[in-house]
């Protein structure tokens, strides 16, 4: 039986990691524009495509195609802040509604674009088999864990010590204080939106080669990576990471003794039962008991 | 120089349309989560359409009638099928409507058939419940999953494979192949039963599962694509564990998401094995090979056989318009069809001959079953 | 002359709120704004700022057109703001309050010197430098946003209602910062409802109701004339 915990405690890490990538996007762009983008999940997906054309149409090399991914939807995620959020500043119906929006916009572009059967990726990394005791995994497998903690690390790294990780905290703090010290905010805002989407893009382009790359690719690691936000406490960057990677461990130990179909509830069940014991989530802080 | 341009004419579509056209209504999915076999689907009926007007359309009381073919994009959604029927039924005035690859969007399909008196007839959707509605207008060319699941289950109590594992698709169709096989094989047969739901790509559990049990053989009641993933998910995990799938997965464009040695050795049950030395089997392959560049596919098959079968069904009932009629005709009907020969019983099911391939070490497929047609490696 | 605003139009589309307001402030010249609620007294700092959608008129500083510069190139060009609410950054601490003080600033040499010069003035925040902001005191976070404000070293700092909310002892503690700021050569335009204090420190003052200026004299004047005490003071 251990063997089959680890088996699933990987399986699941791996299945977190993704939604960490999804969530940390969320929450960076939560925490300063106050928008939640549900876009989120189909700009993830757009990067699995968005890899996949460069690693078979223009360059062999997978590395440098996830990189070109999220070079791309950093981009795209400039576009939908100057062409979309920002003009809708302040307005947070319509962004949401915007948001919704865009999920048909974008996917109905990629059907019509690459068509809408599920396209594969053949990287050497699902190839080649990693022993680890008794259990074999692809290393493309380890590869998603591997780079997501490396990921999460540098971004640490970035938003504690850096000058521009610091003003993205500062300014999703506190915007108008953000101003006062000089910080320019819009600047901030099309920043952290490009950073959210390259995450997210990343997530896609490390999933397909595993999972296929198909339209539908982000709706679940979106739900889930919300799951993991709400789980973790709204607009906390630490809080997305520990609350993706639960989810992701959690739904994959519980189908050790639960049907596999109950999967999907089961996160949401523990999101729901930690919630009530915890309403602003594990690293959530109160917004009115801040002063 | 006018007979230059009555030749240019002549290829022109505008001309065929001084000839008269019959309207078959088709419901498929061009996009969507079946997108994918859908395509097997069109494939099938646009050969046949080509096939028949090419020979100038089909006789009918002195008159030949050419094929048009009006498609509806189903999108695997009831909400969807049942709309498309309507306006087939309404709009178009399709006397006669094939196609639907969804079980559950057949079933949303079937009562509007039977409103408008317009025969439906399905070419791939195999819940066995959805000819046991005692629905008149409701036909079936392709064998249902209790069909196919008789089959197998035969093949796999000889062979001994059990206890059994499975790994299904959480609908009508995943469900329903489950619960036929325990009822053929015994429940003390069954080992680990997994749900997946459509769109789930993750199956890692059911391979930890499956590892931690002590079944014989997994069976995989899914399509295409999960299929290519769970079987490479196995595989790499290092599961030897023996693989029986269904009929999306005995295809040379299957072989191409995965790979030989991956495949080698899983059996799958086929409506339709495009290489068997049968010589109708042949023929329709060679055809389609010619038209799409690639293996036929048992939708396809199943599918061109379909409309062929409407288009005898509508000569021998001598109208074009008269939906009843066309049905009565259905009823009575035997025709010998690619994938074999078609007669419909009381309840609009037909039984077509089932297969069982399995993959060789060289990305060929053998014919394991039915003994009669037994055959190595290349003929599957 | 430091800042001089003349004619100023400004508030929200549809909705003007100062109407042709002019004055000025003189270099190392403490000025308080006093008025009623809803004067128009924020607003005036705000337009300076350039934090209001409209404005029309003239605002100057040392002769240079504010008015097309976003808040970033005003704070440049020598103008601190600190806002009415709370602006510390909750969850950065003390030291990473500052150093977004001095975000602007590019030589990382130059931001060390100007937060060792301004942890001089005020030694609490040195001591205390890895505690989050969040956690202090009110009268500590008001603190906190001075000294913040002096990093980039501006000539001018525009405080809007600096004693609001905060106990007694820290409301002293705050006007004596404002008498520091000037004895550093800072010209201050402060806006306050605490009028006997904030005159008290002050060069000069305006009145202001209904989003125009009534009345601007020396402090002192101020303080002694009956009106200004009888409306402002709560004095009969």
């Amino acid at each position: 039986m251990p063997a089959a915990v680890l088996e699933q405690t990987i399986n699941g890490l791996m299945s977190g990691s993704v939604y960490v990538l999804v969530a940390l996007g969320m929450v960076l762009i939560y925490g300063v524009m106050h928008v939640l983008n549900f876009a989120h999940g189909v700009l993830f997906m757009l990067g699995g495509y968005v890899c996949h054309f460069f690693f078979t149409r223009v360059t062999g090399s997978y590395a440098l195609s996830v990189l070109l991914s999220m070079g791309v939807l950093a981009l795209v995620g400039i576009a939908l802040e100057r062409g979309v959020f920002r003009p809708l500043h302040g307005n947070l119906r319509n962004q949401v509604i915007a948001s919704l929006g865009l999920i048909l916009v974008i996917e109905n572009l990629v059907v019509a674009v690459w068509g809408p059967n599920a396209l594969q990726m053949k990287v050497p990394a699902t190839e080649q088999l990693v022993p680890l005791g008794a259990l074999r995994f692809p290393l493309q497998h380890l590869l998603v864990i591997l780079v997501t903690f490396a990921v999460v690390a540098a971004l640490f790294l970035f938003l504690k010590f850096s000058k521009p990780g610091t003003a993205i905290r500062a300014a999703s703090q506190d915007r108008l204080a953000a101003m006062v010290v000089g910080i320019p905010v819009e600047r901030i805002d099309w920043t952290t939106f490009a950073l959210g989407t390259a995450l997210a893009a990343l997530g896609g382009a490390l999933i397909g080669p595993l999972f296929l790359v198909f339209p539908l690719m982000g709706d679940a690691p979106m739900v889930k990576g919300l799951a993991g936000i709400l789980l973790g406490g709204m607009g906390s960057v630490p809080g997305a990471v520990i609350g993706g990677l639960l989810i992701g461990v959690v739904e994959s130990l519980s189908t050790l003794v639960l049907p596999t179909d109950y999967r999907d509830s089961v996160a949401f069940v523990v999101m729901v039962l930690i919630l009530l014991a915890r309403p602003q989530g594990i690293f959530g802080v109160r917004v009115r008991g801040e002063d | 120089m006018l007979r230059v341009l009555a030749a240019l004419l002549s290829l022109l579509p505008a001309f065929a349309l001084a000839q008269e056209k019959v309207t078959v209504g088709i419901v498929t999915s061009l996009s969507g989560p079946m997108a994918a076999p859908g395509k097997f689907q069109m494939n099938g009926f646009r050969l046949a359409e080509e096939e028949i007007n090419s020979a100038g359309g089909f006789a009918l009381g002195g008159r030949k009638y050419l094929v048009d073919l009006k498609a509806y994009d189903t999108r695997a959604n009831p909400a969807e099928g049942a709309s498309a029927m309507q306006r087939l039924a309404t709009v178009d005035k399709a006397p006669v409507v094939l196609g639907e690859l969804h079980s559950g969007v057949a079933a949303a399909e079937a009562p509007i058939a039977r409103d408008y008196g317009v025969p439906l007839v399905l070419t791939i959707p195999t819940g066995p419940g959805l000819t046991e509605q005692g629905n008149p207008f409701l036909f079936r060319v392709n064998a249902n999953n209790d069909q196919l699941t008789q089959a197998l289950a035969d093949f796999v109590a000889r062979q001994g494979w059990t206890p059994l594992a499975f790994i299904a698709w959480n609908n009508d169709a995943g469900r329903g192949g489950v619960n036929g096989m325990k009822k053929l094989l015994g429940e003390s047969k069954i080992g680990y039963i997994g749900y997946f739901n459509v769109g789930e790509v993750d199956f890692a559990s059911h391979v930890s599962n499956i590892r931690a049990g002590s079944a014989r053989a997994v069976m995989l009641l899914m399509d295409e694509e999960p299929g290519s993933l769970a079987i490479r998910q196995i595989r790499d995990a290092g599961l030897k564990t023996q693989l029986i799938g269904t009929l999306a997965m005995g295809s040379d464009r299957f072989l191409k998401r995965l790979d030989a040695d991956r495949l080698e050795g899983m059996v799958q049950y086929n409506a339709f094995p495009p290489n068997a030395a049968v010589p109708r089997i042949r023929a329709f392959s060679d055809r389609y090979r010619k038209k799409y560049g690639e293996e036929a596919h048992g939708f396809a098959a199943q599918s061109y056989d379909g409309l062929m079968l409407a288009v005898a069904a509508m000569q021998r009932a001598g109208t074009v318009t008269d939906g009843r009629k066309i049905r009565d005709a259905l009823a009575a009907i035997e025709h010998d069809g690619v994938i074999g020969r078609i007669r419909f019983d009381s309840k609009g099911q037909a039984h077509p001959p089932v297969y069982v391939t399995q993959w060789c070490a060289n990305g060929s497929r053998r014919i394991l079953f039915p003994e009669s047609l037994k055959a190595d490696c290349g003929a599957g | 002359m430091m800042l001089e605003i003349r004619g100023l139009n400004a508030g929200y589309a549809g909705r003007p709120i100062l109407g042709n307001v002019s004055m000025r402030v003189d270099a190392g010249e403490v000025v308080t704004v006093i008025g009623h609620n809803g004067a128009g007294k924020s607003t005036l700092l705000k337009s300076v700022f350039n934090l209001v959608p409209w404005r029309e008129g003239a605002i100057e500083l040392e002769g240079r057109d504010l008015l097309p510069l976003s808040p970033d190139r005003i704070l440049a060009a020598g103008i601190a703001y600190i806002p009415q609410n709370r602006s510390v950054f909750p969850r950065l601490t003390i030291d990473e309050n500052l150093r977004m003080g001095g975000y602007l600033l590019s030589s990382a040499k130059r931001l060390a010197e100007r937060i060792d010069a301004v942890r001089q003035l005020f030694p609490m925040l040195a001591q205390r430098a890895t505690q989050l902001a969040g956690t202090l005191s009110g009268g500590e976070q008001r603190m906190l946003e001075l000294a913040r404000a002096l990093l980039m070293d501006p000539k001018l700092l525009m405080l809007d209602e600096p004693s609001i909310g905060l106990a007694p002892k820290m409301v002293d503690a705050v006007f004596n910062a404002v008498r520091l700021l000037r004895d550093q050569g800072k010209a201050v335009l402060m806006v306050e409802q605490n009028v006997n204090k904030a005159l008290a420190c002050s060069d000069r003052g305006y009145v202001m109701e209904l989003g125009e200026i009534l009345l601007e004299d020396q402090a002192q004047r101020l303080i002694g004339d009956r009106r200004v005490a009888q409306l402002y003071m709560g004095r009969r």
